[in-house]
């Protein structure tokens, strides 16, 4: 994959769908709305506040989450061994993510109550979360073969020394 | 003793801890490179503990849960984006800036960017967008811990002083006397100190909170559903578009924050950043505890009758510690607030004193002063007292908005530069130079835009904005023109 292309057609399209959001004209309380009996705090009105940018917003997460993914890709340049558990755990992700979506719109007042909170935020706080704390993970795991082999440390010793051997300033 | 004495004695007893460290590390600061660096031999744990706690300022103790209070849900997605976010940061930057830092005796990320780059140009650009980052963040920090002193001490019968100078002057005095004799070696230890104690009260308070209302944290979520769902909803108050431009600037943010990637230059071995990474995730996810639950537990109180509403959002966390916490609780909160405050701010002044005394310089063509310890050290007063002087003449409003200035330049100047520039041969100088004006650029006008009164349509996030304009700008011109030439070593590191 030629991926600075990609991550370059993913951040335009970011941008376009940030455009398209700000050209719509925002209902009143699709940021919220000072609490009618205690200023201090906001409510959030209802869901129609998200009608007409549900799809777009879906886009917005879900295009933010392939560049997440495509970052770490990037950075495993040259590495061929397994490099597809990192687009497993992304279409996991993503496959989080869209659930949340779609809960959300199925009504958060009627959504079932899931280990403290109601659904869609269950699968935020236990969903989204420790489903990226995975790459985590992977970095932990796969850290020798993917990051910093003993290929790439014996390379690095020989730069030092090839480096010190020449001399020179060579201080940034 | 009284609840605030105990405080009192916690805060007192915290401070005296970074004076001494202060003075320990005095010892085993000789030269910049351990000012700035910690002579590269910081172990796993304590670079893992300072990378959070570096992160999680006061910012996690009052304006976390003060969001949570106030916004419902919302803030959690500035949570749930941490541990892809560190991931991205430590694939993307920390082995190779590890190698790059050793191989040039690079001492700061500008010199970094300078070996990548090959110009002293971006360095200069990295060097100014350090700084104006730095002041704007210091001058938060400083007026943060001038008012919790304030809080603290106003509530003393034997002080009962509430001057905001004096205050400042305290508090920064400490801050300034361990940071100029220790330089970033005190401010590493006392980040160890600081994640610790967080961790720990984190973990009490969470525990503390829960058990104040039926049904713990099911029982906060029902009473703020049964009074607005949407505030119980994944979006809280802010919203879908706005907590997904919070997901895109404090993921990708991570990568550009400089008081973070900085310590990873600082790590014994490149291998170290394999358990750096798991350490720094856990401690971060359990000082969230504290945001959750005291956001949480208040908002759920006020909606019921059973707390009086809270004047300011962010005095949430202080009210709790007044009312639910049992005293030495609330005491060492207070001092792990300051701590929290101080660790953050620290990072700040080392870095900013290192670009003004060690990059600046180079940047324009002058030599790096003769004694360049001596001069990082009084850079450091002087950056300090900028900052308060800031802090202090500067309007509330504009002090609030820092903050999320500092991140947003941050980000979007130094996440292509370093993030993407680590990692692709071709991106190029003029690209990089391009990036970093355009974040100095779009952040400052968007803060100008909400002085004026103005706000961003759906709650989106500057900083996203200047994020995704900034990167876009770096990938497409270094797309469209020809790599340039690198040196022999930085070619050969590229390809690790």
């Amino acid at each position: 994959m030629k991926s600075y292309p990609v991550i370059f057609a993913l951040f335009i399209a970011l941008l376009g769908i940030v455009v398209t959001i700000l050209l719509q004209s925002a209902p009143g309380s699709v940021s919220g709305n000072p609490h009618p009996s205690f200023p201090s705090l906001s409510q959030g009105g209802d869901a129609s506040r998200h009608d007409g940018i549900t799809v777009l917003g879906w886009l917005f997460g879900a295009l933010q989450i392939i560049l997440f993914v495509v970052c770490i890709w990037v950075s495993l340049c040259g590495v061929k061994a397994h490099r597809w558990m990192v687009i497993v755990c992304g279409v996991a992700y993503l496959f989080v993510f869209t659930m949340l979506m779609i809960t959300y719109r199925q009504g958060v007042a009627e959504a079932p109550f899931v280990l403290g909170f109601p659904l869609p935020t269950t699968l935020l706080l236990f969903g989204m979360w420790p489903m990226a704390a995975v790459f985590a993970i992977l970095y932990v795991v796969k850290f020798r073969s993917w990051v910093y082999s003993p290929q790439d440390q014996e390379a690095f010793e020989n730069l030092k020394a090839e480096m010190s051997s020449k001399g020179g300033d060579h201080d940034a | 003793m009284t609840p605030n004495q105990i405080t009192l004695a916690f805060v007192f007893g915290y401070m005296a801890l970074c004076i001494a460290i202060g003075l320990w590390a005095w010892k085993r600061t000789t030269n910049t490179h351990d000012f700035f660096m910690a002579s590269r031999n910081l172990g796993v744990v304590i670079t893992g503990i300072a990378l959070f706690s570096s992160i999680m300022s006061g910012f996690g103790f009052v304006g976390g849960p003060g969001l949570v209070y106030r916004m419902g849900m919302s803030s959690f997605w500035i949570l749930v984006t941490t541990p892809i976010g560190w991931a991205i940061a430590f694939f993307l930057v920390a082995k190779r800036i590890r190698i790059l830092a050793e191989l040039r005796n690079a001492i700061s990320l500008p010199d970094v960017a300078a070996a990548r780059y090959s110009s002293e140009k971006v360095r200069g650009l990295v060097s100014l967008s350090i700084l104006c980052g730095v002041v704007a963040y210091l001058a938060t920090q400083i007026k943060a811990m001038a008012f919790v002193l304030q809080e603290i001490f106003a509530r003393n019968e034997m002080w009962g002083h509430d001057s905001i100078m004096f205050c400042v002057a305290i508090s920064s005095a400490v801050l300034v006397f361990y940071c100029v004799t220790g330089g970033i070696i005190a401010s590493v230890y006392t980040d160890l100190f600081q994640g610790i104690i967080m961790m720990l009260v984190a973990v009490l308070i969470f525990f503390t909170a829960i058990g104040e209302i039926d049904g713990g944290i099911g029982g906060m979520t029902h009473l703020i559903l049964a009074d607005n769902a949407e505030s119980a909803g994944p979006w809280g108050t802010l919203g879908m578009i706005g907590c997904l431009s919070w997901l895109l600037i404090f993921t990708l943010g991570v990568v550009g924050q400089p008081h973070v990637v900085t310590k990873m230059m600082m790590s014994r071995r490149v291998e170290d950043a394999r358990l750096t990474l798991p350490i720094t995730l856990g401690g971060y996810t359990l000082t969230a505890l504290l945001w959750i639950s005291i956001g949480l537990l208040m908002r759920a109180l006020v909606i019921s009758g059973d707390h009086a509403e809270l004047t300011r959002a962010d005095d949430a966390a202080a009210q709790f510690l007044q009312y639910y916490a049992h005293p030495v609780l609330a005491g060492l909160v207070f001092a792990g607030l300051f701590a929290a405050i101080m660790s953050t701010a620290d990072g700040f002044l080392n870095i900013g004193a290192a670009a003004l005394v060690h990059d600046l310089p180079k940047a324009l063509g002058f030599s790096a002063p003769r004694d360049e310890l001596f001069w990082a050290r009084i850079a450091t007063v002087g950056l300090a007292l900028l900052a308060a002087i800031f802090a202090l003449t500067s309007p509330s409003q504009l002090v609030g908005q820092l903050g999320a200035f500092g991140w947003g330049v941050f980000a979007s100047a130094l996440v292509p530069v370093i993030g993407f520039g680590l990692n692709w041969r071709g991106a190029t100088k003029k690209a990089a130079a391009a990036a970093i004006i355009s974040s100095l650029l779009i952040n400052g006008g968007f803060v100008v835009y909400q002085l004026m009164g103005f706000r961003i349509a759906y709650g989106i996030a500057g900083g996203a904005i200047a994020l995704l304009v900034s990167t876009t700008l770096f990938v497409g011109l270094s797309l469209f023109s020809r790599p340039d030439p690198l040196p022999r070593d930085i070619e050969e590191v590229m390809k690790l």
